[in-house]
This record gives C-alpha cells, sequence and structure tokens, in this order.
C-alpha cells in the first residue's frame, strides 16, 4: 500500500512541483493550501506532514500545535518545509521542534530529491 | 486678672479655660450662647467638643479654644450660629510669666452686620486705607473718621515700641487735654489688652476711674481693642465716649475688626519701611569705597531697620581679640581682655556651628558671655550676635542690644541674618578684611613674578612672612619667623650663613617705618669672603587695619663691580617692574613702561619693541621710534641679524642698512637684545643712537639683557594667560554648541558637566542634570542598568579606552533613543580624581533606517528563496532525468544553470545572516566540544569539490588537541570552516594546495585552526579591509570565483560571538593563511 503525504503549500508551484516528484516516487499526495484545510485532512491519517509556515490564515506553527494537540493526529511525523529562517540554530527551528517536529528544512537549501529521502528516513525509523 | 474681671460683674459671653483645657468660668450668657447642657456643672472639667457640644457652633469654639491654646496665640474668628453672627475672640492670658489659661469671649455682631452706619464707616475706613497717604495719615485719618461717625468724644491708637515693650501715643483726636502717655505692657487698661489681645469695655464708673485715659476733670465710657495682625499685637485702639454713654457689644465687634484692619496697615507700612531701609544700607555699602564712613553710616541705617535699638559692628583683628568698628547710642561690649579672648572665641564656635544669629542670653548666666553682654543700663541686656560671614569664614560680628522682655521672633531672627550677610559682603570686598592671609598671597604673587627677598614685618618688627629667595639670600641657617627684624640684624652670624657686618642702628629705622610710614633702604654687606652686597628696601605697609612693613631685599653682589651710576640704573629698571606689578598694571602696561623708560636710561634716543609671530614684526611698545604697524621679517636685515645671533649686540653705523624697514631715520647705530623662548627668537628690543655722540657699553648691554629677560618673563605668561584663555573660551562654546550630547562625571558618579545637547538628547535641563548620580537616571535598554555603570563593566572587559558602541538610553519623557556611545579618556585632575567625558551621539534615525534596511533585505531575501526553490527543485529533477533523458550538451548547461541558481540561494542565505547578525538575532548554542572532529567533517564535506579543481586538501593536528574541548556552537563552527574552506578553494589556481592546521596558542587558552593556501593572497592595502561588510579583493580570480564580500563579515561575526578572534596573512601572489581562534573549555 502506498504511504500516504500531507503536503501542507500555499505556493502553487512549489506544490506542484512537490507533488510531482513525490507521486514520482510511489507516495499518495494529499494537498492542503492553508492550515485550516490542513488540520481537516489531516484526520485522514496520512503517514507524514509536510508543512509550510508562511501561509494565509493559520500559519504552520499553529497548525502543528493543533496537530500534536489532538490526539488523533499527533503521532504523524510532521517534517515543516519553509523557507523561512534558517537551518542552523535558529529560533524559528527552535520553535518548530520545540513543537513536535521531526525535522525543519528549508526549501531553498534541498531539492525536492533530498526532500523525499528525507521522507524515506523518518518512515523508515517510525516504522 | 480673672479677680478684676469678677469684680467688674460684667455679663458679657465671657469663658475662661485653663491652661490644661479645663473649664474655669463661664458667664451665663455665654452658656446660653453655647447651649452646652449645665455648663456651669462642667466648671473644673475638662470640655470635650465631640461629647459635651451639641451644636456645631460650639463645637467651633472649643476647636478654637485649643488652637489658641496650643498656639499660644489670640486668634479673632467670625462663626455663625443660626442667623447671627458671633466674633469669637480667643487669647491665651497669661498670669504672672505663666500662660495661666485661655479666655473666649463671644460676641454677637449679628447688629453689625446690618447697621448701616458702620459699614458706612468700614467703607470709608477701606477707601482710606487703600490711600497714598502716608500710614502716620492714615492711622490719623481713620480715628478721626471713627469718632465722628461714631459720634464718639475722643479716640487714640498707640503702638508698642518692639525694643522697648512700651506703649505710646502714636495719634490721638485731642492732643492738647492729653498727657505724654507712656505705658509699660500690662499696665493700665490699655496695657493689660495690648499684652492680652482682649478687646475690653469700661462703662464709666467712679471705681475705674483710675484706668480712664482722660485728664481728671473729664469722665468717660473707654472701649480699648488690641491691633493685632498675624498673631502680632502691635497696640491698641482706645476709643472714648461722654460719661454716662456706653460701648455696646456689637460696637466692640466691630471696633475689633477695624482695629485689625489698621494694625494691617500698620504692619505693611513696617514692612515697607524695612525694606526702603534696606535698599538706603545698601546704597550706603555701595557708596564709597572709604570704609568707616559707610560702617559709621550702615550702623544709623541697621537701627532704623530694626526699631533704633542699639547696635554695634567688630571684627577680629587677630584670633582673639575684637575690635570695634561702629556702633550706635554708644553702646559697646567687652569685657577684660582675657574674658574678651575667651567669649569670642566661644561665640565666634556657636556661630560657625549654627551659622545663624545667637541670643547671648541663653547663656546670660554662663559667665563666659557675661563679658560680651552691652554693659549700658539696666534693661537693655538681652542680646543678639549675628556673624559676619564671608567665603565661608566669620570674621566679625554685629550686636544688637534689646530691651530685656522683647519677644524676639524668627522673623527678626531672618532679619538681623540677612542684614548681617549685607553688610560682611561689603566689608569684604572694601578690603577692609585684609587679614595676614591674604598679605601673603599678594607677597607670594610678587614672589613668582619678581624673585626678589620679601620679607613681611608687623607692627612690632617681627616677621610674619619671607619667602624662598630670602633664605638664598641671606644664606639662612634657621627660620626667622616669628623673629625680631633688628636682632637678625644686630646679631646676624646667630641666623645667616655670610658673615653680615651688624647693622645695630636699624632697629629704629624699623620701628619708625612702621609707625611713621616712613621708607628706609639698608645694604647688608659683608667684610670677608664670600663677598655678598645685599639690598634691601624697608616700606611701610599703609593699612590702617593691619599695618607693619615689608622689607624688600635684592643680591647686589655681581652688579656691585658696576659703577654706583650702573646699579642705581639697574635699581631703576627693576624698581619699575615692581612698582608696575605692586600697583596691578598689566603685564601689556609693564612692557609700555619699561620700553618707554628705556631710552631715558640707557641715555638713547629711541625705543621699541618687536613681537615676532609667524615671521612678522609687530611693534608692541615704542618710544621715539617711527615704524611701520607690521612688518616681515625677511625685510629687516637689522631683525635678522639680532635674530640669528641670539644675544645682545651694538650694530655699528657702517653695517646699518639706511632702507632697513624696521629703522627711522637717521639712525646711526642700534642696541638689540633678542627674546629667546625654547631656541625660538620671539621679540626684538632696540634702543637706537646714543645721546651726545657716544656709543653703546657694556652697561648698556647689561641693562638691556635685564630688560630683556623681565620682558620675556611678561611675554611668556601673558602668552600662557591668552593661550590658556582662548582654549577655555574655545573649548566651552565648541562643548556648547557641540551637536553631540557631551557629559562628563566625576569618580564618584556624579555629573559635572552637561552640555545643551544632552539636555535636547535626554529632555534633563543642565540644572536638572548637573551634580546628580549618573547612573541613578541616566538608565540603558539593558535591563535598566546604568550607563555608567555599563560603561564601566565594558570598559573592564575590553580595557579599552574610547571604545564605540550603541544602545538605547530613557529619556525624562520615559521614550528610548538610540545613542552611540564614545567614552572618552579619564582625565585626571590635579587632585586625582579621575574624569570621564562621555560622548552621546542621537543614532536614533540611523538606526530607524537601519531597521528599515534589515526588514527590507529580510523581505526580499524571503520573497527571492520561493522562486529559487522552484527553478533550483525542477532544474535539479530535469538533471535527474526525470523530465526524460538529456544529451551531453542539455547536461552540461543545465549543470551551468544550477550551480548558478546554488549560487544565488547561497547569496540570499548570506544576506539573511547579516541581518540575523546586525540584528543580534542569531541564537549561538555554545557547548564545550571537539574541533577536531569537526574539521574533519568539513574536510570531507569539501574532499569533492577540491577534487574537482585538482586542488590537494591537507589536514594536520597534533596530540595536544587530543580530548581538548573547545567551547563552540557546532553548527556555526562548522559554518566558519566551511567559508574559509570555501574561500581557499575559490582563490586558489587549479592544482592548488590547501592546509588545514589545529594548535593550542601560546597561552593554552584557545585553539586556533589555520587555513592556508598558495592561492592569489591579498594585496597589502586591502587586507586591513577583508573582514569587512561589502569588500571583496579586487583581482582577477575573484571575478571568476564569484562571491559578494558577505562572507567574510560573517565569519569574522561568527567567530567573535563565540569569543574567538580571526585573522589573516598574505602575500599577493603566493596565498593567504586565515586563522581563527575558538575558547578552550578549562571546566
Amino acid at each position: 500500500m502506498n504511504n500516504t503525504v500531507l503536503l501542507v503549500e500555499d505556493d502553487r508551484m512549489l506544490a506542484e512541483m512537490y507533488e510531482e516528484k513525490l507521486s514520482m516516487e510511489g507516495y499518495k499526495v494529499i494537498q492542503a493550501e492553508d492550515g485550516k484545510i490542513a488540520l481537516k485532512k489531516a484526520k485522514k491519517q496520512p503517514n507524514v506532514i509536510l508543512l509550510d509556515i508562511m501561509m494565509p490564515g493559520l500559519n504552520g506553527f499553529e497548525v502543528l500545535k493543533e496537530l500534536k494537540q489532538d490526539m488523533e493526529t499527533t503521532s504523524i511525523p510532521v517534517i515543516v518545509l519553509t523557507n523561512v529562517g534558517s537551518e542552523s540554530a535558529d529560533s524559528d527551528q527552535d520553535l518548530a521542534l520545540s513543537l513536535g517536529a521531526e525535522c525543519y528544512l528549508v526549501k531553498s537549501y534541498h531539492t525536492p530529491d533530498e526532500v523525499v529521502s528525507k521522507i524515506n528516513t523518518i518512515l523508515n525509523r517510525t516504522k | 486678672m480673672f479677680k478684676e474681671m469678677g469684680q467688674l460683674k460684667i455679663d458679657f459671653p465671657l469663658i475662661i479655660i485653663s491652661d490644661e483645657g479645663y473649664l474655669k468660668y463661664c458667664s451665663e450668657s455665654a452658656g446660653e450662647l453655647l447651649f452646652i447642657p449645665n455648663i456651669n456643672g462642667l466648671v473644673g472639667q475638662k470640655i470635650d467638643a465631640h461629647q459635651h457640644c451639641s451644636s456645631d457652633f460650639s463645637k467651633e469654639v472649643i476647636e478654637l479654644v485649643e488652637k489658641a491654646r496650643t498656639d499660644q496665640t489670640p486668634y479673632n474668628s467670625e462663626l455663625r450660629k443660626g442667623d447671627m453672627v458671633f466674633l469669637v475672640s480667643v487669647a491665651p492670658v497669661v498670669e504672672g510669666k505663666k500662660p495661666s489659661g485661655i479666655s473666649v469671649i463671644l460676641n454677637n455682631i449679628t447688629e453689625y452686620r446690618t447697621k448701616e452706619t458702620e459699614s458706612a464707616l468700614l467703607y470709608h475706613i477701606s477707601s482710606t486705607m487703600s490711600s497714598t497717604l502716608p500710614p502716620k495719615e492714615i492711622s490719623e485719618k481713620i480715628l478721626w473718621q471713627i469718632v465722628q461717625v461714631m459720634n464718639l468724644s475722643g479716640g487714640n491708637i498707640m503702638l508698642v515700641d518692639p525694643p522697648s515693650q512700651i506703649l505710646f501715643v502714636e495719634t490721638t483726636t485731642s492732643p492738647n487735654r492729653m498727657r505724654p502717655l507712656r505705658l509699660k505692657l500690662g499696665q493700665g487698661i490699655a496695657g493689660w489688652v495690648a499684652k492680652t489681645g482682649q478687646p475690653l469695655a469700661i462703662p464709666h464708673t467712679k471705681k475705674e476711674k483710675r484706668y480712664v485715659l482722660a485728664s481728671k476733670n473729664e469722665d468717660k465710657s473707654l472701649l480699648s481693642v488690641p491691633l493685632i495682625t498675624k498673631g502680632q499685637i502691635l497696640g491698641v485702639l482706645n476709643l472714648w465716649k461722654p460719661a454716662g454713654e456706653y460701648f455696646a457689644e456689637s460696637q466692640v465687634q466691630t471696633f475689633s475688626i477695624i482695629a485689625s484692619r489698621i494694625a494691617d496697615v500698620i504692619e505693611t507700612n513696617r514692612q515697607r519701611i524695612v525694606g526702603e531701609k534696606r535698599l538706603e544700607l545698601a546704597q550706603i555699602l555701595n557708596s564709597t569705597p572709604d570704609l568707616q564712613p559707610i560702617v559709621e553710616k550702615a550702623i544709623v541705617k541697621v537701627t532704623e531697620i530694626l526699631g533704633n535699638v542699639p547696635c554695634s559692628i567688630y571684627t577680629w583683628t587677630d584670633l582673639n581679640y575684637l575690635d570695634s568698628l561702629a556702633s550706635t547710642h554708644h553702646c559697646y561690649v567687652g569685657g577684660r581682655k582675657h574674658e574678651m579672648r575667651m567669649s569670642s572665641a566661644k561665640v565666634k564656635h556657636l556661630i560657625d556651628e549654627t551659622g545663624s544669629p545667637i541670643l547671648l542670653n541663653n547663656w546670660k548666666n554662663s559667665g563666659w558671655v557675661k563679658s560680651l553682654m552691652h554693659k549700658h543700663g539696666e534693661g537693655w541686656n538681652n542680646t543678639i550676635a549675628s556673624g559676619l560671614i564671608s567665603k565661608g569664614e566669620l570674621f566679625g560680628l554685629l550686636f544688637i542690644h534689646y530691651a530685656a522682655a522683647t519677644e524676639l521672633g524668627r522673623d527678626t531672627l531672618n532679619l538681623i541674618s540677612a542684614i548681617s550677610s549685607q553688610l560682611a559682603m561689603t566689608l569684604e570686598n572694601s578690603q577692609l578684611y585684609t587679614d595676614v592671609a591674604r598679605e601673603r598671597d599678594i607677597l607670594e604673587t610678587i614672589h613668582r613674578t619678581t624673585g626678589e627677598g620679601l620679607i613681611l614685618l608687623d607692627v612690632r618688627g617681627e616677621i610674619i612672612f619671607y619667602n624662598q629667595a630670602v633664605k638664598e639670600l641671606l644664606g639662612m641657617k634657621k627660620d626667622i619667623l616669628g623673629e625680631g627684624l633688628d636682632s637678625i640684624l644686630s646679631e646676624p652670624d646667630k641666623y645667616c650663613r655670610y658673615m653680615f657686618i651688624p647693622q645695630i642702628d636699624m632697629s629704629d629705622s624699623i620701628r619708625r617705618s612702621a609707625t611713621e610710614g616712613r621708607a628706609f633702604t639698608m645694604t647688608l654687606n659683608t667684610c670677608e669672603k664670600p663677598f655678598r652686597v645685599i639690598k634691601g628696601r624697608l616700606e611701610p605697609i599703609k593699612d590702617q587695619h593691619s599695618g607693619g612693613a615689608l622689607l624688600t631685599l635684592r643680591n647686589f653682589t655681581e652688579i656691585e663691580d658696576l659703577n654706583n651710576k650702573m646699579a642705581t640704573r639697574v635699581e631703576q629698571l627693576t624698581d619699575l617692574f615692581k612698582i608696575s606689578n605692586l600697583t596691578g598694571a598689566s603685564h601689556l602696561k609693564t612692557i609700555d613702561r619699561v620700553i618707554k623708560y628705556l631710552p631715558k636710561l640707557l641715555q638713547a634716543e629711541g625705543s621699541v619693541f618687536l613681537q615676532i609671530t609667524d615671521g612678522e614684526l609687530i611693534p608692541l611698545a615704542r618710544s621715539n621710534w617711527r615704524t611701520y604697524n607690521k612688518l616681515i621679517l625677511a625685510d629687516s636685515k637689522i631683525a635678522q641679524l639680532s635674530v640669528t645671533k641670539k644675544r645682545p649686540q651694538v650694530i655699528k653705523s657702517g653695517e646699518i642698512d639706511k632702507n632697513d624697514q624696521v629703522l627711522p631715520r637717521k639712525t646711526d647705530s642700534i642696541l638689540t637684545v633678542p627674546l629667546v623662548e625654547g631656541g625660538a627668537c620671539t621679540g626684538i628690543i632696540a634702543v637706537r643712537n646714543k645721546l651726545q655722540g657716544k656709543r653703546f657699553n657694556k652697561d648698556d648691554v647689561k641693562l638691556i639683557s635685564i630688560a630683556g629677560d623681565k620682558v620675556q618673563s611678561l611675554m611668556k605668561s601673558l602668552k600662557l594667560m591668552g593661550n590658556i584663555g582662548r582654549e577655555k573660551d574655545r573649548l566651552s562654546v565648541l562643548i556648547e554648541s557641540s551637536a553631540e550630547g557631551i557629559f562628563a562625571v566625576d569618580n564618584d558618579g556624579s555629573i559635572s558637566l552637561w552640555n545643551e545637547a544632552m539636555s535636547r538628547l535626554t529632555g534633563y535641563s543642565t540644572e536638572e542634570a548637573m551634580g546628580k548620580a549618573a547612573n541613578k537616571f541616566l538608565l540603558t535598554g539593558r535591563d535598566n542598568l546604568g550607563l555608567i555603570d555599563l560603561i564601566n563593566s565594558s570598559r573592564k572587559m575590553n580595557q579599552q579606552k574610547g571604545s564605540l558602541y550603541e544602545i538605547e538610553l530613557h529619556t525624562k519623557s520615559r521614550n528610548k533613543r538610540w545613542v552611540g556611545i564614545h567614552f572618552a579618556i579619564p582625565l585626571s585632575n590635579r587632585e586625582g580624581e579621575t574624569e570621564m567625558i562621555i560622548l552621546l551621539n542621537d543614532i536614533s534615525r540611523y538606526k530607524e533606517l537601519e531597521q528599515k534596511k534589515n526588514e527590507f533585505i529580510s523581505m526580499t531575501a524571503h520573497e527571492l528563496r520561493t522562486p529559487l526553490t522552484a527553478i533550483k527543485g525542477y532544474m535539479s529533477m530535469i538533471i535527474q532525468g526525470d523530465a526524460g533523458p538529456l544529451n551531453e550538451k542539455q547536461d552540461r548547461y543545465f549543470g551551468r544553470v544550477y550551480s548558478s541558481v546554488e549560487r544565488l540561494v547561497g547569496l540570499v542565505e548570506d544576506l539573511l545572516n547579516v541581518v540575523r547578525i546586525e540584528e543580534k538575532r542569531m541564537v549561538f548554542n555554545i557547548k564545550p566540544a571537539p574541533l577536531q572532529n569537526l574539521a574533519k567533517e568539513v574536510m570531507f564535506d569539501f574532499k569533492q569539490k577540491a577534487l574537482q579543481k585538482g586542488i590537494a586538501l591537507d589536514f594536520k593536528t597534533n596530540n595536544q588537541l587530543k580530548n581538548v574541548l573547545v567551547l563552540m556552537d557546532s553548527d556555526r563552527t562548522k559554518q566558519i570552516l566551511s567559508n574559509l574552506v570555501d574561500n581557499a578553494i575559490k582563490y586558489t589556481h587549479r592544482n592548488g594546495k590547501i592546509s588545514i592546521k589545529l594548535y593550542k596558542d601560546g597561552k593554552g587558552k584557545y585553539v586556533v585552526t589555520e587555513v592556508e593556501d598558495n592561492g592569489v593572497g591579498i594585496p597589502p592595502s586591502q587586507i586591513e579591509n577583508v573582514f569587512d561588510k561589502n569588500y571583496r579583493v579586487n583581482n582577477p580570480l575573484s571575478n571568476q570565483a564569484g562571491g559578494y564580500g558577505l562572507g567574510l563579515y560573517i565569519t569574522r561575526s561568527l567567530v567573535e560571538q563565540q569569543n574567538g578572534e580571526i585573522w589573516v596573512k598574505s602575500a599577493e601572489g603566493r596565498g593567504s593563511i586565515f586563522s581563527f581562534s575558538v575558547p578552550i573549555n578549562n571546566k
């Protein structure tokens, strides 16, 4: 059975790019373009959530907080994938990790391929 | 007194309350008015306002009584009781000398309020009072108005004379029928009223005849009301009616009110007179420099101000004796000498301690003060001594003798105190207060400029001061202070090393010099080797106050071989300087006099003094010497000659160019002396044409040299004074007008300087800031730490002077301002105190702009990231073949695009890092960790990149570093190393070599990491700037290599934030070594 990824991303082009790559790698992709939809779709129990931070409405941190507080979604691993902040010792990263994110990736640093391999690593670990 | 009241059997509302507050007496009508149930049953009990009084009226009355009882002051108050208005008069009653209770009189003034005639009277009186008539006429007019309007038979106003406490008639309606009347306080009805402050109406009866203030033939009803203002009884208003008529209660009240108005007028007027007299006093004190008349006039004014009381002024002539300067009423203080000495010293001590006038009466019985007390009649022994204080020093006393019974209030003491300081200031200014110390000051000043021996003698011919030069001139063997000059002259060998011939007959001259004010000269010479000739001039000090004489000694040993004429001439010259100095002439004036005197002295035609400034000659003084006002040194051969020779010379006619611009026409010979200071020539003195066809000789050269030296020293001090003054002026203008906030704090952190810009910056005015502790109000945005504390702590850390940094500062209006701080070199003043000067730059605007810029960069960079992510992502997918296989060209081209995008991503990252660094948002997670592992990791990461360029990467560490942990944020340090290695690869040619070396520094406190390459290197001119923002070394390789100069700036910031240092060594064309240190974890 294919693993499901919830891709929370408001930028159409980036969403499309990650979706294409993930499907190519055999993942089933559910998309959400803002925080509210993300929370709703998380109930469908995806295997992993890719979460953007800067979004209209609820921002990524708020979504993350709610996901982790909700018993239904708390165990789903979340990868924060954003263009805010920096990966090395930054307050944004600290915040994301303290809220329960598995890791914090800056989009512009990583190719879609690298993102997929990160997802693979995390899913292998949680299995 | 109460007995008398009882005998009078007057039933008006009267209550008497004992001093302890117990009810003593209450008349029937008073009881009714107060409406206190069974009031007569309360006699002997304490009346409590809350317990006994059922009406507001009675409560108010009792409260007023309490007030009078505690203040011991009479009060009048209008209180309402229903429709009625009462004037409640409460007054302390004094029997014997003790307060015995409070009397209360309740008077119904309702009637008065409605009575038209009385209103009219009041109206008249008010208008009279506001008229501009002299006060005595006003009271007289009022008195007449009262008598006429109220249809009385007469009246008078009696006033209390403050010094004697005697009542006298000020004005009366029937002068002819009144005998002059003076009453002591408490004597007669008026005396009783004036003492108690209670109005009293006496109907005519035979019995009371003795009280009535009329001639024996005429019997009258009398009303006597006190003149009270501000709690002070000034006198009494007496009114009378023909026999058979009585003063109604309401009238008593009306007149009480009128009386208090009259009292107001009298008091205001008295104050005005005191003011005028003080003004007159000030005028007298400023009138003439001649002291004695001033003091005599002044003391008369003082007496007038204080109300015709005897006064005297004394000053201390020496430490113990008081000397009378002036007095009134022929009063004096005094006693036996030893008593005087003791008591004056004690008074001095007391005034020194309190700083305010003291009442000697308080020490009347203590013996020592008795001697100071005035001995002029019985009743005048209430003496006040007030200090005459100048510059914090008590130098005299003002004595005021009041009558024994006079009450002396605070106001009087304050007035005396003010007058004393007024007197003291003048006395001091007028040089009356010329004590030995001051003379010493003058002498010391003279000594500094002349270098002559100076001896100051007192009237007895004893030495009270001598200067250093005396020691040298006389070859003193021991201290001569306190010795008589005559004993030194008669036995010189006892005091001096030189064998001077004794001058026994001088003692008489000395005495006469001191007493008759004549000057004498003397010569002290030795008859055997070493030869020494000392000449002295004894001049009396014409100061009536201290007297004595000044002996000036000069060494004539050297010039004794010159002929007598010469000696006199030198003396004349020196005298000229001395006289000028003594008379306080300005230096320039002295120079002018000397130059003008030179032709006379040298028997020549003319003289000039040219100052040399920047190659220009400026004639500052001249006599019979025509020349231009400004000359160029190079234009005058004569001037050049004297400047180059640097010593006095005679220039003869043969050497003189007739066209020399300095010289007047028909100059045949001149004598010049240059003034040399520090090897440079600052001026020339020249004298021309010896008279009678003679030539300038040796003596002339000597004289002009002396003149030259003196003028030189005067010019020097003149220049010094000028420079200091100008510098000071410049500095203070600079400080005040500076746009930068400038302030200074002294040792204990209080503000000692505060300029205008500081006031603008902080909102605290100079007055508010000066002397305040800086840390108490100059608070920074860093945890509210005081600014000075912050500077001091950072000074300790950096040990750097004047380091500049930026901080937020709280202003007075609780806003924050960004300021740049530049704390300046601590200055030590003479007392060894350190003063720190701090400059604050308001950089709020700049900070605001910087913040906006950072926000802008940050926002732009973030915005750039999204499209870059898409480009990079898709490009990576294309290269990976996600969109189908690529041919070789496509692969190469897309590879180029990809690496360019990578560079762009890196640049955006750098920009964001710079903003983080500047806004101090970068978080450091510093923990002990091994550095060598990290270095290895970095080496591994870059292996591929180096390999592509054919560069060899070499890594060296030593065993020393095994198990050594450094304090670092691993991610950041990795970033540092990566940046350095990346740079090294960028700037190294193909097939180059890069080596990384780790070692402990000399002190073992740091691990140093060295990244060495053999690349292009950095030109020496640019090496200082490599770590600056926006800097990139300009060389061919760097253009290929790219990079926008932010890398090393970020690297330096990262190193410094981890308490390390970074530095670089480089040789252009041969390579660079970048090194950075990280502190070792010592725990």
